[in-house]
């Protein structure tokens, strides 16, 4: 592999890599992809009862599944749910890994080659 | 000998005393026409004021799994049915019924959702709804009172069905919180109105629910967060 495509192939996986921890962190760390949902945005969104019952709710918050969108460390499904840290640096940690070796294969029969021995 | 004997006999009294059903299995409500809450029997009506869960509105129920490798959250607001309560003292649930379609339960994560109303799981096919009956409430006693409402701490007694299997159920520090209608109530929904709180916890094992990720992505025990809002109102005229 040329060098110059070795390098813009080793850039755009670090990237991946990196983009995708980033995303995950920025997104709330959940362990799975997920997305919003109508149904639950409407629903923790009516807190008409609940307002006119406030000072009667002495049980504490009654609690509420997050709505939102955000990059899991793990895919939750098919289609855009197989977007995840573990589906996008997998492949890509897989990619950099097989670059840096070609590259060291070349380095390497290089400098054999210069001490005027025979590589592979 | 005689101690012998005395003890089998002790002992066959005992296990047989643990065989029988604690209660007789009530008759599970119909869902009334429209399917927003279900058919109150005269005898249920008989016994006191019915209040209507007040459906599709706020969450009504929040379930939480907390086991080593996973937290689930799920939550539903689409239960229907309806208590009773006494006519000697309001604090007092004499009956009522309550179904929560398994299919209504959101977790957040679509593919999720549908793992858990699976075969697998609680089986939504054969087992479209998780249904609690109201017996009774015990240990009644007020414990908030303002000019908008009063609020009752009690027992709830009553019996939970899950993926076809029933189970007697005692909730103590479940509270019954009632609000005469009025100008500010009327605003947010009509008729006299009652929040029932009340938090307990499933052993899935108990009610046959059984995978090889129970204990490990999903909790053994499951934590139940009910609170329902209902009005002497039936949803149509809600």
């Amino acid at each position: 592999m040329k060098t110059p495509l070795r390098n813009v192939i080793l850039g755009i996986c670090v990237l991946a890599v990196v983009g995708s921890v980033i995303a995950f962190a920025a997104t709330g760390m959940y362990p799975y992809t997920r997305f919003r949902d109508a149904e639950i945005e409407a629903a923790n969104a009516e807190t008409d009862l609940s307002d006119l019952f406030a000072d009667a709710d002495e049980q504490g918050t009654h609690a509420a599944v997050e709505s939102v969108n955000a990059i899991g460390l793990l895919p939750s499904g098919p289609g855009a749910a197989s977007i995840s840290v573990v589906t996008i640096s997998g492949p890509a940690i897989v990619a950099i890994g097989l670059a840096l070796w070609f590259g060291r294969r070349k380095a390497s029969g290089t400098t054999d080659a210069d001490n005027g021995s025979i590589s592979t | 000998m005689k101690i012998i004997t005395t003890i089998a006999a002790l002992t066959l009294a005992s296990t047989f005393a643990l065989s029988q059903p604690a209660h007789k299995a009530m008759p599970v409500a119909q869902a009334a026409p429209g399917g927003k809450t279900l058919v109150v029997s005269s005898a249920h009506q008989a016994k006191g004021q019915v209040y209507y869960a007040i459906t599709e509105r706020d969450r009504q129920i929040y379930v939480e799994s907390d086991a080593p490798l996973e937290k689930i959250k799920g939550q539903s607001n689409a239960v229907i049915g309806y208590v009773v309560s006494s006519s000697h003292n309001p604090g007092s649930l004499v009956a009522g019924e309550w179904h929560l379609p398994v299919n209504s339960i959101k977790t957040g994560i679509e593919l999720r959702d549908e793992h858990l109303a699976g075969s697998d799981w609680l089986d939504a096919g054969a087992f479209p709804d998780v249904i609690v009956q109201i017996r009774e409430t015990k240990d009644i006693k007020v414990i908030k009172q303002t000019a908008s409402f009063t609020q009752y701490s009690v027992t709830l007694v009553g019996d939970l069905t899950l993926h076809g299997v029933t189970h007697t159920i005692n909730v103590p520090n479940s509270s019954v919180s009632i609000m005469n209608e009025s100008a500010a109530t009327k605003k947010v929904a009509r008729g006299d109105l009652m929040a029932v709180r009340s938090k307990f916890t499933i052993t899935l094992a108990d009610y046959g629910v059984s995978h090889p990720v129970i204990g490990e992505k999903v909790a053994k025990e499951v934590e139940m967060d009910v609170k329902l809002f209902m009005s002497t109102n039936p949803p149509a005229k809600q």
